[in-house]
Order: structure tokens, then sequence, then C-alpha cells
């Protein structure tokens, strides 16, 4: 999955990310969630982020699963011939909430974590044509995040240490942060530009991000996958 | 020869009221010698700067006459990917000058902007890698690099554009010495061997000791008064150039900061340390930034903190303000501290590296009545008498005033903190932590970026503190003089741990 | 505005308020995430994100408050979820399509004014159409549709209430905060200067 082109591999999961959306197949989304797992398991990831980013979702779907248990709509849903063993309609609403949570939290990892950002960026950039301001910008602010989480977290102690107590979103909190918001977009902005970027002018590609014959398989593929789901009882 | 004139300039940030940054302003600088430029905080060097560099007015404020030229083009109406090639500049916050994830990309970033050849990049990265000396960095993320590192990265950015002029604000502000040295001697091979005019504003002349050929000076006001002076090695050899400096708020390498303080010997300390530190160790991801570190501080005395930038001094700071993990123990007065008790108002006190992370209220006024009221309370809950509060509610405020007039702030009361100048922001910093009444105070680079008659006012405001009230001051610092002049003790923080200075460095 | 032109400075801006609310939202999910570990054996966990969901359109409203060009509250909504989708945002790849429906909601609550009024009304009226905006799509794309009408119900209005109070109030305040500072003088917003003055002072 790495050496996809990220453009092509961004429009080959969000193929079947809509195409479940249109159903409500709890198994096929389990499938593909299942899928997603082994495809990241023969990917070069990186597992402390995966499952950092797993806790989240799996907490996510069970609440949706119970949401969906306790407060079914009266009218119910049409019961199909797979759920004989799921006497429990409750039980099904839930299941078709929390699958796909878990079906299109796996299609957004696996997007997520085989793609390098800048990369990403890049391709979007070179073959789908995002205006560079747009790319470039959204790296600069991106790059400077851990300086922010800092800031956060001094500005907080700032109003410990005065024995002021706030709120994680309280305007006290937030206004000190927009400040330096305001500053760090003025500080890029002047460092960029005098590094010679202009939004507008041409510009040459060190290195470009290649399509080649395998990202019109891997997108094959997805499209031959989606139109075997139409053929699915 | 090149060459960035400014004639008749006169620059203001209001689009209205009279509030002129510049005036009349005359000068030349000639790409034939490195230049650098000083003078009082405040009085417009930054500024001046980027005019020069065609940031302005473009991206704030008015140029209402005059007109800047480098080599009879304005900067400002060149497009950035032409202008880049005659100005490149270096900005004071490593941090914030980079927009790729690797040196390698942010490298490549810039030669795209100007559309050099794919086939060509390969050789001018690695040409400007080396030029730095740190091709070893290629392909590391910028994030990982300290800020010594990070403006060597900016400078082959800058090698690799390759501008006429290459322009630095306060460079160094935020390097130990010895980086600071490398990087202004590869700018000096940069002149030499590519004829690239410099210009360097900076309050810190030592750095450029050897380097640079002519400093030129400005007033309170904004107006050029000196040029031509050199910096010379021996401390009043030349004393009509380090009077001409004085008169710019800037000291002639070497001189001395005039303190007159009664150093305490070692003898003369409590037996009982106020604060101890014990086997203190943090680490980040992994890597260990402070090993076991032990330390003693005692009453009434102050200590200088030195160290190389990345070796820890903030973070050790951030142990004691309860924002680093780790691991050791803490115990003031001899009693242990627990570790959810850090941060909290108490007898520790902080001024924080960047002014800025500390300020918390609308106002100056308030952000010095904040402190006064936090004071109020923990002696109130000490003493159990919460009544009292009001009472003194009325001699707070008569005490904010004499605290403002006495940092010469009381005039700005009704503005916003963030609307000060760096050097105004520093001094409310410290005299908002003064207010706070603290046993302990620790002061993360408290004369960082400021000039002469800044650094002595703050150094002054802190030693008056200890003389009336017994406080123990512990600061970090790049100026070794500074340190050797005023503190009792030094420490170096070194691979993680503090070594006590010998005396015979002072 | 006399320049709707966006400059480097504006994406930036938006960028990195799509940055910060980003991390903004992930601190107060953690928050969430424990509330609804609480709620869930009363099968109310569900609501303790409607409770935070005005977070999300918060950079949105900040951003058209600072930046006050047609398009923005759009665009840094759909630049916020490109964020997310850099961090590894477990909803996938549809966080740029609901990035954009949310945006649209907050952009018209703007709209509305015709872009002359940037107060708590039409921060607030944006916050409540972006709420509606996603409320609509979840009910389809989520299917939302399965849930009793009554919880829906319930579900919608906690979040009208989050928008009206993230999106709305604390935005509001906050960003008259930070005019306040006077950092927003270049952009042309600048509440300081009829307010303030600086005295000389006799030495
Ligand atoms: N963006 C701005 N808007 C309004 N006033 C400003 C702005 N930037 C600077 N000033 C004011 O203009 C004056 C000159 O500022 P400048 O930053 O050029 O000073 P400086 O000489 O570089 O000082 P320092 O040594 O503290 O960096 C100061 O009085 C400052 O308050
Ligand atoms: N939050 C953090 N996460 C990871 N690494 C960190 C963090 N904070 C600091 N470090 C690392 O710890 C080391 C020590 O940093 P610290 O800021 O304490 O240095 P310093 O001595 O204060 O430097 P300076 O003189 O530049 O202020 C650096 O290598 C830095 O990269
Ligand atoms: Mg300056
Ligand atoms: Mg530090």
């Amino acid at each position: 999955m790495n050496t996809i082109n990220p453009s092509v591999k961004a429009l080959g999961l969000l193929m079947p990310t809509f195409f479940l959306a249109a159903m409500q197949k709890p198994f096929l989304n389990l499938t593909v969630f299942v899928l997603s797992l082994i495809l990241l398991a023969v990917s070069r990831i990186n597992y402390k982020i995966f499952i950092a980013a797993m806790i989240p979702v799996i907490l996510t779907a069970l609440g949706t699963f119970y949401t969906g248990y306790r407060f079914q709509a009266g009218n119910g849903m049409p019961v199909s011939e797979l759920s004989f063993h799921l006497a429990d309609s409750g039980v099904w609403n839930g299941l078709i909430l929390a699958s796909r949570v878990l079906a299109f939290a796996g299609l957004g990892l696996l997007l997520a974590l085989t793609t390098d950002r800048v990369r990403l960026v890049q391709s979007l950039n070179q073959q789908l044509k995002l205006p560079p301001v747009f790319a470039y910008g959204l790296l600069a602010a991106w790059g400077i995040l851990p300086v922010m989480m800092r800031e956060y977290r001094q500005t907080r102690a700032a109003f410990r240490a005065r024995g002021l107590r706030v709120l994680p979103v309280s305007p006290a909190l937030l206004k000190p942060m927009l400040v330096k918001a305001v500053r760090w977009a003025e500080a890029l902005s002047v460092a960029m530009e005098s590094k010679g970027f202009d939004g507008n002018a041409p510009r040459t590609v060190y290195r470009p991000v290649p399509v080649r014959i395998r990202d019109f398989i891997f997108l094959f593929a997805v499209a031959l996958g989606c139109a075997g789901i139409l053929f699915l009882p | 020869m090149s060459e960035i004139s400014f004639t008749d300039v006169a620059f203001r940030y209001q689009e209205s009221g009279d509030f002129y940054v510049l005036q009349n302003l005359n000068v030349r600088f000639q790409s034939a010698r490195i230049t650098v430029l000083t003078g009082a905080s405040g009085c417009g060097k930054s500024t001046l700067l980027y005019l020069a560099a065609g940031i302005y007015p473009e991206n704030a404020g008015v140029l209402s006459s005059g007109s800047v030229k480098i080599d009879g083009d304005d900067p400002s109406e060149l497009p950035p990917n032409l202008r880049c090639r005659r100005v490149g500049m270096m900005f004071q916050n490593p941090a914030l000058q980079f927009c790729m994830d690797t040196v390698r990309n942010e490298l490549a970033f810039c030669l795209e902007n100007v559309s050099i050849p794919r086939e060509e990049m390969g050789s001018i990265i690695d040409g400007a890698l080396r030029f730095c000396c740190i091709e070893h960095l290629k392909d590391r993320k910028l994030l990982t690099l300290s800020g010594g590192e990070k403006q060597k990265v900016m400078l082959a950015c800058l090698a690799a554009l390759s501008p006429t002029w290459i322009l630095l604000d306060e460079p160094f502000a935020n390097l130990d010495d010895r980086s600071a040295r490398d990087i202004a001697a590869k700018l000096g091979q940069l002149h030499r061997e590519r004829g690239t005019g410099i210009l360097a504003v900076d309050h810190r002349l030592e750095n450029w000791l050897g380097v640079a050929d002519e400093i030129k000076g400005m007033d309170k006001m904004g107006n050029l008064i000196a040029e031509g002076l050199t910096l010379s090695v021996h401390e009043g050899k030349d004393s009509r150039d380090s009077d001409a400096l004085k008169r710019c708020s800037t000291a002639a390498p070497g001189s001395s900061y005039p303190f007159l303080r009664h150093k305490k010997t070692p003898q003369e300390s409590l037996p009982e340390p106020l604060l101890r530190l014990k086997n203190i160790t943090v680490s980040y991801t992994g890597t260990p930034v402070l090993r076991g570190l032990n330390a003693d501080f005692s009453q009434g005395k102050s200590y200088a903190l030195l160290g190389e930038s990345g070796s820890g001094k903030s973070t050790l700071f951030d142990v004691l303000r309860g924002l680093a993990p780790f691991d050791g123990e803490l115990f003031y007065r001899g009693s242990a501290v627990r570790k959810r008790e850090l941060g909290r108002p108490g007898p520790i006190g902080f001024v924080t590296q960047n002014p800025q992370d500390q300020f918390v209220s609308d106002t100056v006024y308030d952000e010095i009545l904040t402190s006064l009221k936090s004071k109020a309370k923990t002696n109130a809950i000490n003493q159990k008498a919460s009544k009292l509060i009001t009472s003194v509610q009325k001699a707070e405020e008569n005490q904010v005033e004499s605290i403002l007039r006495g940092i010469g702030l009381w005039g700005h009361r009704r503005v916003s903190p963030y609307m000060l100048s760096q050097g105004q922001q520093r001094r409310l910093g410290v005299a908002a932590i003064l207010a706070c009444g603290c046993e302990i105070l620790f002061c993360d680079e408290p004369t960082y970026a400021q000039d002469w008659n800044n650094t002595i006012a703050i150094m002054a405001a802190l030693e008056n503190e200890m003389k009336d009230r017994g406080t123990t001051l512990i600061f970090s610092t790049h100026d070794r003089k500074l340190a050797a002049d005023f503190a009792d003790e030094i420490f170096e923080l070194k691979e993680g741990t503090l070594l006590e200075h010998d005396q015979s460095i002072r | 505005m006399k320049n709707d032109q966006w400059k480097l400075r504006d994406i930036l801006m938006m960028s990195i308020l799509g940055v910060l609310f980003a991390a903004v939202y992930l601190a107060v999910f953690s928050g969430g995430m424990v509330l609804s570990a609480l709620l869930t054996p009363t099968g109310l966990s569900t609501f303790s994100f409607e409770l935070i969901y005005g977070v999300w359109f918060m950079a949105s409203a900040v951003a058209a408050y600072i930046i006050r060009k047609p398009g923005v509250a759009l665009i840094t909504e759909v630049l916020a979820a490109g964020v997310e989708l850099l961090m590894g945002n477990a909803g996938g790849l549809v966080v740029i399509l609901t990035g954009f429906i949310q945006g649209l909601g907050c952009e018209l609550g703007f709209a509305a004014f015709r872009y002359k009024k940037f107060n708590l009304l039409s921060m607030t009226l944006g916050g409540i159409l972006a709420a509606s905006f996603i409320f609509v799509y979840e009910l389809y794309y989520l299917q939302n549709y399965l849930l009793a009408p009554g919880l829906l119900f319930a579900k919608l209005m906690v979040r009208f209430l989050s928008a009206a109070l993230f999106t709305g109030l604390i935005s509001k305040l906050a960003c008259d905060g930070l005019a306040r500072t006077g950092v927003l003088k270049n952009y042309g917003i600048d509440l300081s200067r009829q307010e303030v003055l600086i005295e000389r002072e006799e030495e």
C-alpha cells in the first residue's frame, strides 16, 4: 500500500466508502474492516500510532452499538435472511451502526498510516491540481503543531501559576492561543515569501509523485470489488 | 558591488496618527562591508530590515514618504520568486520559518520556488549542506533539530538560493555562543567567497568579533546616530567607539556589567538548603535530557545556569513548573514536595523564556493586579484570615501604580500586554512575578534579546528583590559575562547533569 | 472588505486555526470519551459528543471573524478536515466531505448578513446551520434514521446548544479579546484604537 500514488489511493478508498454508505450490510462492513486490517498488516506502518488511533475507534463503535441497540426507530428495519440467528433486532440495529464506524475507520487508517503526508499533499497538487498555496499552507501549518502543543501547555501553566482556574476551552485561555496563531501565520507567510514562494508563479518539481501501472491496477481492483458487492445476495 | 539605500524614509504602523517609527532616514549599506545595526529596543531596527527585505509595507504599515532601493529596484515591488534572489532573510525564531518536514524537502521547496531545473537540484542541495557542515542532517525531520541546527538549515536555504544580500534579525537570540560563532563565521565565508552583502540587527556584538566590518547605531527615536564604528577586542581601547555604542544602548564586547553586588561566599550560606533537587531524570521519547540531576539552592543567593542550547535548561524549569514528567525527588525547606503541587501558586515563581507565555490578563494593569491578588490569597490561606482580603484591595491598587511607574509602563497601563515591544514585555513579565512575592525565582533567560539598558534594569530589579526580601534567584543565560558578574554560583548543564563551575572563570 | 483576494497569510491563518482546533477537539474528545464511558450503561453515550460538537465549528467562526472575506468559513473547515485526515482521523476520508458540509453551514451564517456582521448573532447562526446540515447528512450517512425520533430530536437540540455555546458565545468572547490586544491591526480590525490611549510618561 505504501507505494501506491497517494491521490489514486485516496480516490480508490473513497469509492468503497461511499458504496458502503449506501448499503446496510453489517457483515460486509466487517469484512471491509478486516480487509483493511490485513492490508495494514502487510504494509509498513507505525504500530504505535495504529494502536493509538484504534482506541477511540473501538470506543466509538461500542458507544454507537449501545445507542443503536437501545434506541431503535419504532418501525424497525427490514430483517434480511442473513440475520436469522440474531433474534433481537436491537442488536442488529446496533451492529449496522457500529460496523459502519469500523469499516470507515479501517479505510481511513489505511490511507493515513500508509501515506507520507508531504507526498500526499504534493500528489494532490500534481495530480489533482490543488493550488500550491493551499498545499504548502497546509503543510506549514501542520509543521508547527508541536510548537502549538507546547504553547498550549505553557499558557495553561501560566494561568495555574497565578491561581486562576480555567476550563480547557475557556475564552480566557483561547485568547492567548489566538494571539499566537495570528503571529505564527504572519511569521510563516513572511518566511515562505522570503524563500521565494509565490502561489501564482510557475514552479519546478524536485521529486514528482509518479502515477504507475500498479496504481491503475489498484483502482481497477477496487472498482471490481465494489461492482462485486452489488451482485452479492 | 551592491547597495541598499534608504532615501528620506518615513514609516509608521498606523494609517493615521503621528507616531512615526522611522522619519527622515537616509542610509546606505554596501555589500562590500559586513554591517551590524544596533540600537535601543523598540527603536525600529527590525522595521528597517523588513523594509529593506521588501516585506513592509506590503505586510504592515505605511511608507508615507521616501524610497527603499536595492540597486535601483524597489524590493517590495519584485515578485517573491525574483526578490528572494536579491535578499534572503534569517529570522529570530528558528521554529517559525520552515514549511516542510525534512531538511532535504525544505531545501527542495526553496529551489522549486525559483524554478531551478530538477536535474540541478540534487547537487545544489548537497553543496548548500556541505557549505554549512550539516550533511549529516539531510534526511532529519526539522522538528527534531535544536535551535542552532535549525538556524544552520536556514542558512543552507539561503546558501542554496544564493541571494545578493542576506539580512538577519537577531539571528542568535536563541542560540548558545558556539553555534552563534559558527554561523557568523559561515556568513563571513559567504561574504568572502561569493561577495554576498550581509546586514544584521543584533544587540550583542561579541559574536560578530572578527566578522563585522562596520557597526551602525540608532537612537531611541529611530535616528541613525553612529556609523563606521568598529569592534575592538580589548575593552576600553577605543573609547570613542564604545561611548558611541553606549548612546545606542549597546555595549562593546567584553564590557562589565555595573553591578555593585556584595557577592556571598559559600560560608555565608545557611546550612539547610532552601530547595533541593535529587536525582531528577527527564526523557523525551526515549532520549534522556536530564540524567540524575542533583542540586541545592540556598536562601538569598543567586545562581546562574549556563549550557548550550538544547542542553535542558528550560526542561529543568519545566519540571519545577509541573510541565515535564520526571523521576526524582524535590525538597523544599527539608520536606518533600508532591508532584501535583508543582505549578500551583506558591513560594516558587517563574519568568518564562518567552514573556508572552505568562500573560494572563487583558491589560498591563490587570497583569500586575492578578499577581498581587494571588499573593494576598496565598497569604490569607496561610494566616487563615480571608476576611482581610477586601481591606487589602485599596492598598493593592496603590501598589500597582508604584510598580508600573517603577518599570516605566504606567502610561501603558490600559493597553494589552501583547502590544508592548519585546523589551517592555520582558520587564512586565519580571515585574508581575516579583509582585507575587515568591521566595525562589526561576528566570529563564531574563535578558534574552534585550538591549544594554534593559538588561541592566531587569537585573537591577532582581537584585533589589534579593536585597529587600532575601529571595533566591536562579537564572539561565547564554551570556557568560552576565553570569560571572551577577551570580554567586555558576552551574553548567552538560550531558544531563549540573556541573559546578570553578571560581576561576570569573 | 476592500480586498477580497486571499493572501498567503490568510491561508496560513486558516490552516493554523484548523490545526489548533483539531488539537483542541482531540483534547475535548478524550474528555468526551470519559463522559461517554460513564454514560454507556444508560445508553446516553452519544450525547457526550453532541455536547462538544460545537467546538468543531469554532475554527470556521474564528477564521471568518479575523479574515472577514467571503468563503473563509467554508475553506477553513475543509482545511481543518484536511488536517484531521493527515492526523489519521478515525472517520476516514469522508471528513473532507463533512468538513465541506459543516463549513457551508457556517458560511451561510455570515452570508446571510452579506459579510457585514461578525457578531454573536451571525456566529451563532453559522454554528446552528452547520449543526443542522451535518445532522441531516448523518441521518443518511450514518443511518441515524434507524434511531428513535425522540432520541434524534434530543440529539439535535443538544447539538444546537453546543453550537450556540462554542461557536457563538465562546468564539465571540475569545475573538473580542483577541481584537482588543491589537494584533488584528493588519486585518483592519482594531477595536482598541478608540478605547486605549497610551500616555506619555514624564521620566
Ligand atoms: N506590527 C506593528 N504594529 C504596530 N506597531 C509596531 C509593530 N511592530 C513594531 N511596532 C512598534 O514600532 C516600533 C519599532 O519596532 P521594531 O520592532 O522595529 O523595534 P526594534 O528596534 O527591532 O526593537 P527590538 O530590539 O525590541 O526588536 C516599536 O515602538 C514597536 O512598538
Ligand atoms: N516537549 C518536548 N518533546 C520532545 N523533546 C523536547 C521537548 N521539550 C524539549 N525537548 C528536547 O529536550 C532538549 C532540551 O531542551 P530545552 O528547551 O530544555 O533546552 P534549553 O537548554 O532550554 O535550550 P535553549 O538555550 O535553546 O533555550 C532539546 O533537545 C529539545 O529538543
Ligand atoms: Mg526587533
Ligand atoms: Mg530554554
